[in-house]
């Protein structure tokens, strides 16, 4: 039994998540049999007719095991919070899992041995923990279970043969039975177990292949993705120079030079100096996108920040913004602090992404108003307008990288087609939802939905 | 006589393209490719007001001078105009506001700088 190995230590670390739920699941099927024990016995002796069987010590072992169960539970509580405090011990999840294994088939043996031993056809529920163990441990260990379970079970039903204990028949009427009837037993029983761990383990095995297969493929992706997101900002980063460079020079030259050029030179320089500030914008949206998929890969800590106070520092100078467009903003937001899991550089992004979209794509005298609300375990951003809106046909592509709405390229030719695509990626990852509401010509809202932090 | 601004920039054509500006504008205007150079410039002949640019040979060559130039007797009064497109690179967005206690300078303006911009910042500093 000591070297009955259950193979938890070649596990990798994601598995012992898995691992930990199988004892949850476990310790509820358990409680399953305590409950099916106290109502088998009084149906067993008094609708079935076994009244040899030896029900209150089945009784008291259904006892033991609630009482089991009990410290189960503890101790896996006990276990959990040493994961999460981050030293888990492997080998006490070893020891923990083994000791319930071997613990759970000694009391079936015995319940079997009470309730007429190799007449009890409930022998077969040896079967479920040499599933259980094909699916959770190695082919090996699995083996090992299925092996225990045949030797508990043969070392009983040949006890009783031979008189080494004692046997209790299901009822009056049963003979004790013959050698071969217990050597078939004994077969049907070996035969069925063994043949059990070989097609789940086999199973399994393929099923292990394919995972380890996507865990390649998934480490692949990422890496890529990390790789791309490290050019991006590269890229983008080596086209600003440039760029800032060109635009200095147009400056510099329409400024000092205007006198001496005219007037259509003048126009030239302006439309290249502001094809110049377009690829500025783009670059700078490129370098975002690039720092909030890096920051989504994991460099991050997690972090709460006070949606409210961002909309506070914030209001004025959206405020600003829209007076200049001849655009009323309204704004509110709650008093108290709404905490949401985002860094404040990201919120904002969203916020300033959202409201800025609101007041360019909205002609003079209209109407944008964004609030933050909190509605039970969620925190609510509202940002509408009364701008041009946006078509039923390209509502569904509004969050795709440089997407543009065929009546925003005509209504205003700045934009990239990423702020939405870096909000809704930024939304996400703080666990919420972006949506958009809209009709053409008369305006558009769009709203977050993100959870609470504790 | 003409105010005397140094400009310390390691591209050439910004340098070139703020030069022509500010000399439009009847300053005097000198200029230095690194930071070490630019150091010795001002100490050399100290101007009214220098416009340093944050990532030269390494990415924070401009804070380096910045504090050599606030820590020194006879530059520290001299007004600091950090042109800056670090905000957008790096994590770190920089404010006068909340970030003068740890970086000396006077103020700061994103790149590219509007030629309007750079003039109405230039008089600001200078008038103070």
């Amino acid at each position: 039994m000591a070297d009955l190995d259950l193979g938890i230590t070649e596990l990798l670390v994601p598995r012992r998540a898995e691992l930990t739920e199988r004892v949850a699941w476990f310790v509820r099927l358990r409680w399953l049999a305590v409950a099916g024990m106290l109502v088998a016995v009084p149906i067993g002796q008094g609708l079935l007719g076994f009244q040899h069987i030896a029900g209150q010590t089945i009784l008291l072992l259904a006892g033991v095991l609630f009482v089991l169960n009990l410290v189960y539970v503890g101790i896996s509580r006990t276990l959990n919070r040493q994961v999460q405090g981050g030293k888990p011990d492997l080998r006490k999840f070893e020891r923990f899992a083994k000791t319930q294994v071997l613990l759970d088939l000694l009391i079936l043996t015995a319940i079997l041995h009470f309730s007429g031993g190799v007449r009890n056809p409930f022998s077969f529920y040896y079967i479920f923990h040499v599933i259980i163990s094909s699916i959770l441990l190695s082919r090996r260990s699995a083996y090992g279970v299925a092996a225990l379970c045949l030797g508990l079970f043969s070392g009983m039903v040949l006890m009783e043969h031979f008189g080494i204990v004692h046997d209790y028949p299901l009822n009056v009427l049963q003979q004790k039975p013959s050698a071969g009837y217990v050597t078939t037993a004994i077969l049907a029983l070996g035969t069925t177990l063994f043949t059990a761990v070989f097609m789940a383990t086999s199973i399994m095995e393929r099923l292990k292949q394919k995972e380890r297969e996507l865990e390649q493929a998934w480490r692949e992706v990422k890496q890529l993705e990390a790789t791309k997101s490290r050019f991006l900002v590269l890229v983008s980063h080596e086209m600003r120079s440039p760029i800032v460079a060109i635009r200095s020079i147009l400056d510099a030259l329409s400024v000092v030079y205007s006198k001496c050029m005219g007037e259509k030179p003048v126009a030239m320089l302006a439309r290249a100096g502001e094809r110049a500030d377009s690829l500025l914008t783009l670059t700078k949206d490129l370098l975002t996108l690039a720092r909030q998929q890096a920051i989504q890969e994991g460099q991050g800590e997690p972090q709460v920040v006070d949606a409210s106070a961002v909309m506070r520092s914030n209001l004025e100078l959206f405020k600003a913004e829209a007076e200049q467009k001849n655009l009323a903003l309204t704004g509110s937001y709650p008093e108290r602090p709404v905490n949401v899991r985002a860094d404040s550089e990201s919120m904002n992004l969203v916020l300033s992404n959202l409201v800025s979209n609101a007041i360019r794509y909205t002609p003079a005298g209209g109407k944008v108003g964004v609030s933050w609300q909190t509605d039970g375990p969620w925190a609510v951003l509202k940002v509408s307008d009364t701008g041009i809106g946006i078509s039923e046909s390209e509502l569904p592509h509004m969050f795709k990288e440089f997407f543009r709405a065929e009546n925003a390229k005509k209504f205003t030719a700045s934009g990239t087609g990423l702020g939405l695509a870096i909000t809704k990626n930024i939304v996400e990852r703080a666990g919420g939802r972006i949506e958009v509401n809209s009709r053409l010509n008369e305006g558009s809202t769009f709203t977050v939905t993100l959870p609470l932090a504790e | 006589m003409a105010k005397r601004v140094l400009i310390i920039d390691d591209d050439p054509d910004i340098v070139e393209a703020e030069k022509m500006i500010l000399e439009s504008h009847g300053y005097e205007v000198d200029s230095a490719s690194d930071g070490d150079s630019g150091l010795a410039k001002a100490q050399k002949a100290p101007p009214d007001l220098i416009i340093l640019d944050v990532m030269m040979t390494t990415m924070d060559q401009g804070f380096q001078v910045a504090y050599k130039l606030k820590q020194s007797p006879e530059l520290k009064a001299i007004p600091v105009l950090m042109a800056t497109s670090v905000g957008q690179v790096t994590k770190f967005k920089f404010d006068p506001k909340t970030d003068s206690d740890f970086l000396p300078v006077e103020a700061f303006i994103e790149k590219p700088i509007k030629p309007s911009d750079l003039i109405s910042t230039v008089e600001k500093l200078l008038r103070a």
